[in-house]
């Protein structure tokens, strides 16, 4: 018979067993290794004589229910137990590690001749039944009792024979032993596995003594950790610390620190006294949720890796945690505290199964190979047992996540330590036709990055998800032949409590988070929530994709690598789109390299781009016209031509959304050198265009670098501001320049020329790239502003490259344009690209660029 | 009505501490010297198909009752188990032999029905695990053996009682409780919502706490029988058997279903006078018949 039989059959007799596995020596008494010699000991540690030869091995001590005879199959066991009272864990899906589960037994202590107990009884010179009590010398010889592995056996006798397969075993971990007891009871408290996470038990990082030798101050670059030793000792040859309150990355030998980078996560760099405590910070950098836990636990937290199912957790994370995370963790934090943050963050459920001795790992999730168990009111659920009750308290209407943390040593429940936060609302919810009022609940992770934004998208919608509706718990007491059910199963309950519209039986979904045995396998009182999941989102591909979303600026992506930062474990069929929202400034401070580079991926991976409105995806600006001598230009076409905003060698398709802005980058702006003046026959100059020089490319979103001139004559200052090197709002001033302001294109335009002299005040347009069109034809801004031995330029002028006339107060100035870069390619390989949506309704005439394979 | 079917095993020379227990040979963790208490589940137990456990009582003595109880039936269906004596521990003579049935599996319970793999039934046959009490004809010697002749695995032992058996001098009265009668077994049902029957457990102590009080018993009864018993009761064990033939110390009797191993329960009654020559003796005990 099983298990599952015997505990349907009526009149099954209900048992107990418990073995608690303490530690023996396995030595021989005064046989060396073994010194030890007169009164034998007890082959415990507490009575070792010979410590150095002390080897322990596991020793298993049964106790027995008291009130029955004990079966034959259990002879050697001591009927002693009065009671087992188990109140298993309580999961907190999404939020922590739960409540612990525990165990309390209480043993009868009795007169015992000690056989089974005290391996040298028979060496005994006095009378152990005349002697003390069997729990009172047994807690005596074993007070490392701590932690050690307590099993209870519950289950059924079987034709009064004991049978293990007729009976579940439920592991735990002592953490008490009481007594003896006025009235001659023993009560042994165990907890479960990962009361090893309590904030007493274990931090992370590990605590460093090493402390600052000699003081330093802001300027310095290297330390000398004391005492000496330490640094091979407790630090990593490079990593991250801090010292006070400042973040430093550093390298180290011996106990010679390097810092490679001080003020890290905007620390202010500062003076450092001696002594000041040196603490090497955890870094956890694109991690599998379950792999931090895992690290954690293992690592940090002494739990056994034999209680973890690694290769279940493995496949959880496949199926349904495919994110990754990271986070810096500067001071010692309590294990318990990052694990709660990372579930919370996850939105995953752990707990110790004490039937299985195992630590589950598992996501909020949709039912998926999830058995879903009906009970009702006829067959199930015990005679007046069944609650079921609303719990308005948990109701929201707003999740709101905080993510890309400012700096992770500060309080991370403060709103202001994050960069980034994610909204997602029910506002109907909050309508007078429904609620009319708002719940927020505010989230905090540390563990997800800026550019993981959609890990926060996907965390506040499953928060809002489970708890938008009023969401339902239950309480109920089934027999035992439903005992099966443990907690984090799924069942649907069926009663007169929970009714439709019309009256009918409304099944409601329950999660079983909780369970405690009322009477030894008999009756199990359950305590459940009512359900709610996000359904996996489906792309438009019909298929549920890997969405990484960019809302940020950001330069040089590439896409692999953003996807590989936050999601692991890629197959080949899987569709990855790219969300570029308002925000997602992306370009290239350098032509040399795209904006974005899609780099490589697996054949059979499908890849979209999604560039949304407000979102600009520009290349670099080229290089513009320099001179290396008066009328020598020393500029080539290729230097000129603006960097390019997508490289791709894989295809793709990307989707252009009104109101976002993809092109190359713009042209190096045009040169001009004055031929003749009537105003001043002494002028010769030469001068470059914006966009840089030729070894100066255009800064990002092909803003043009310092101009550069030339004059044969005249030394000209190379002393410009620096170039507008930030994207700017449309119509927005730019930085650095005087009174000028830029069209809605300015992106692309060469950068603030220098005015050359004072006499010469006017000149202040640098000769960027086209301001409008973004053909990269070297045409100087349109503009004027005060009197200008040249301006204002007209657009008729240009883009021709030629010599052109200005007369100005019938005074003739020629000059000389020499024309600047192309505009660079919008997509670097078009034939592996197909672009939809408004990009040609948007930008066009060919603006976007060419695409070039 | 009386019925004079009862007798007490408490006197037991194998629990005495100046007898030597020993046996031909003990599984680790179930030595002879398990035998030394009363508790029926700290078990002697053999290395062998047939052991032997001997106790040295240091001197001859008398014996008229032999009790086992925490009996591991082992391996010794269809073999046998004998009382053996010896005053010099080399040749031995057979008191007592039962052979004990093949028939008896390890299916039988020892309660009131058994599961036959398919089935609860009422159970006639009483399995050999069970109390075993056994009277006869009293003898006096020094070594005094049990002999569990199995046959496939070494059976095991928990508590042997052999001494001198204290008789009642009357019957008791009517209403007293046979041990057998009086299982301690508490019924859980389940009921559903809707009144279905859902399952029971069933969790069985032993037997109900009973008592019995015995008058009239003669001073000296009490003073040369009832006391002694008495100081042994308040500390330990005893097996009270209940005979449903009236006892016959010259033939003997073995008894497998009424025999408890009792303990008292509270505080022991004083006997008390009821005139210059009769008193009244009572007891509460409970126990258990496995």
């Amino acid at each position: 018979m099983t298990l599952s039989v015997i505990r349907s059959q009526p009149g099954r007799e209900p048992y107990a067993v418990l073995r608690i596995f303490f530690q023996r020596c396995t030595r021989t008494f005064g046989v060396s290794p073994c010194t030890g010699s007169g009164e034998p000991c007890f082959k415990t540690l507490a009575s070792c004589k010979s410590r150095a030869a002390y080897n322990a091995a596991d020793a298993e001590y049964v106790f027995v229910t008291a009130r029955t005879a004990v079966p034959t199959e259990l002879a050697g066991a001591v009927p002693i137990l009065e009671d087992i009272d188990i109140t298993p864990a309580k999961i907190d899906p999404g939020g922590s590690i739960g409540s612990r589960s525990v165990m309390e037994a209480t043993l009868r202590d009795i007169p015992h001749n000690d056989v089974g107990f005290d391996p040298h009884v028979t060496l005994r010179t006095y009378d152990v039944m005349e002697r003390g009590t069997l729990l009172g010398r047994f807690k005596a010889r074993n007070p490392y009792y701590a932690n050690r592995v307590v099993v209870a056996e519950i289950g059924y006798l079987e034709d009064g024979s004991y049978k293990p397969e007729n009976f579940r075993r439920c592991t735990f971990f002592i953490e008490a032993i009481d007594g003896p007891s006025r009235d001659g009871m023993f009560r042994i408290t165990a907890k479960d596995l990962l009361k090893q996470l309590d904030d007493k038990r274990a931090v992370c990082p590990r605590p460093n003594v090493g402390r600052v030798s000699v003081a330093f101050g802001p300027e310095a670059t290297t330390f000398t950790l004391t005492p000496t030793g330490i640094g091979n000792a407790e630090y990593p040859a490079s990593g991250r610390c801090l010292i006070g309150e400042e973040k430093i990355r550093f390298t180290r030998v011996g106990d010679v620190m390097t810092m490679v980078e001080r003020g890290l996560h905007g620390s202010e760099v500062k003076q450092h006294a001696e002594n000041e405590v040196v603490q090497v910070a955890k870094r956890f950098v694109s991690m599998k949720v379950h792999d931090i836990v895992y690290e954690l636990e293992t690592s940090f937290a002494s739990v056994p890796t034999k209680y973890i199912p690694k290769a279940e957790w493995n496949q959880e994370q496949v199926d349904y945690l495919p994110r990754l995370y990271s986070a810096d963790v500067y001071t010692p934090t309590p294990v318990k505290q990052l694990v709660n943050e990372l579930l919370q963050c996850t939105g995953v459920s752990h707990w110790w199964d004490e039937e299985a001795a195992a630590l589950r790992f598992k996501s909020i999730r949709p039912l998926a190979d999830d058995v879903v168990h009906s009970l009702g009111e006829h067959e199930h659920l015990l005679r007046e047992t069944l609650d079921i009750k609303d719990m308005p308290a948990a109701r929201l209407t707003q999740a709101h996540v905080y993510y890309d943390i400012i700096d992770p040593s500060k309080d991370i429940d403060e709103p202001t330590n994050y960069r980034q936060r994610h909204i997602e609302g029910d506002l109907a919810a909050e309508g007078p036709e429904m609620y009319g009022d708002k719940r927020i609940k505010q989230v905090f992770c540390r563990w997800i990055t800026g550019a993981n934004a959609v890990a926060a998208i996907d965390l506040g919608q499953k928060t809002l998800a489970r708890f938008r509706r009023v969401p339902r718990t239950a309480s109920f007491v089934l027999d035992e032949k439903d005992g099966y059910l443990r907690q984090g199963d799924f069942v649907q309950l069926s009663s007169q409590q929970a009714q439709q519209l019309d009256g009918a039986s409304e099944p409601v979904n329950i999660q079983l988070l909780s369970r405690k045995f009322l009477k030894l396998a008999t009756h199990t009182q359950y305590m459940g929530t009512e359900f709610f999941y996000l359904a996996p989102q489906t792309g438009p591909t019909g298929k549920v994709e890997r969405l990484v979303v960019i809302a940020a600026p950001v330069n040089n992506l590439n896409l692999r690598s953003l996807h590989n930062s936050i999601y692991a474990d890629l197959s080949s069929d899987d569709v990855v789109r790219f969300r570029f929202l308002n925000g997602a400034y992306v370009t290239s401070a350098n032509k040399a390299n795209p904006a974005i580079d899609v780099g490589t991926w697996p054949s059979g991976v499908r890849l979209f781009l999604e560039l949304h409105s407000g979102c600009r995806i520009v290349g670099a600006g080229g290089a513009g016209v320099s001179y290396s001598a008066y009328n020598v230009q020393s500029t080539t076409a290729a230097q000129k031509r603006g960097g390019v905003a997508i490289y791709t060698r894989r295809t793709i398709t990307v989707n252009v959304q009104l109101g976002a802005l993809l092109h190359g980058g713009p042209g190096g702006g045009c040169g001009l050198h004055v031929i003749s003046s009537a105003h001043d026959s002494t002028l010769r100059w030469s001068l470059g265009g914006g966009g840089g020089h030729s070894t100066v490319e255009g800064g990002a979103f092909g803003a043009g670098g310092r101009s550069v001139s030339f004059s044969g004559t005249v030394a000209l200052p190379n002393t410009g501001a620096d170039a507008f090197r930030e994207p700017a709002l449309d119509g927005e001033a730019l930085s650095g320049g005087t009174s000028f302001r830029a069209g809605w294109m300015v992106r692309g335009a060469g950068a603030e020329s220098k005015s050359l002299t004072s006499s010469l005040a006017g000149l202040q347009a640098g000769f960027g790239g086209d301001l409008r069109r973004f053909n990269g034809a070297g045409r100087p801004p349109s503009y004027s502003s005060g009197p200008s031995i040249f301006g204002p330029f007209t657009t008729s002028m240009l883009p021709s490259s030629g010599t052109h006339d200005i007369v100005i107060g019938g005074l003739t100035t020629r000059v000389r344009v020499d024309a600047g870069g192309e505009q660079g390619a919008a997509i670097d390989g078009a034939s592996f690209a197909t672009v939809v949506g408004d990009l040609e309704t948007l930008i066009t005439g060919g603006d976007h660029g060419p695409l070039v394979n | 009505m009386t019925i004079k079917h009862a007798w007490i095993g408490y006197d037991n020379i194998f629990t005495r501490k100046t007898s030597v227990v020993t046996s031909n040979g003990a599984a680790t963790g179930f030595p002879a010297s398990n035998l030394k208490n009363w508790y029926n589940w700290q078990r002697f137990k053999g290395t062998a198909a047939t052991v032997f456990v001997t106790v040295d009582a240091g001197a001859p003595v008398f014996c008229n009752y032999l009790a086992l109880s925490g009996f591991g039936e082992g391996g010794l269906q269809g073999g046998n188990l004998a009382l053996q004596v010896s005053n010099d521990s080399t040749t031995w003579t057979n008191v007592v032999t039962i052979n004990v049935a093949s028939t008896e599996g390890v299916t039988l319970y020892n309660g009131t029905y058994w599961y036959d793999g398919t089935r609860y039934v009422s159970s006639s046959v009483v399995p050999i695990k069970q109390n075993i009490a056994v009277r006869f004809t009293g003898q006096t010697w020094r070594y005094w053996r049990v002999r569990l002749a199995g046959t496939v695995a070494p059976p095991m032992l928990g508590v042997v009682g052999l001494g001198r058996a204290l008789d009642f001098p009357i019957g008791f009265y009517a209403d007293s409780l046979k041990p057998r009668w009086n299982k301690d077994t508490e019924v859980i049902n389940s009921i559903s919502e809707r009144g279905a029957f859902l399952g029971r457990s069933i969790v069985r102590s032993g037997n109900k706490p009973f008592s019995f009080n015995v008058e009239p018993v003669a001073h000296d009864w009490v003073d040369d029988y009832w006391m002694p018993f008495k100081d042994h009761a308040e500390l330990l064990p005893f097996f009270f058997v209940w005979e449903d033939d009236p006892v016959d110390p010259l033939t003997g009797t073995f008894n497998t279903r009424d025999v408890l191993l009792a303990w008292t329960n509270g505080v022991f009654p004083n006997a008390t006078v009821k005139d210059r020559r009769w008193a009244s003796v009572s007891l509460s005990c409970e126990g258990t018949l496995e």
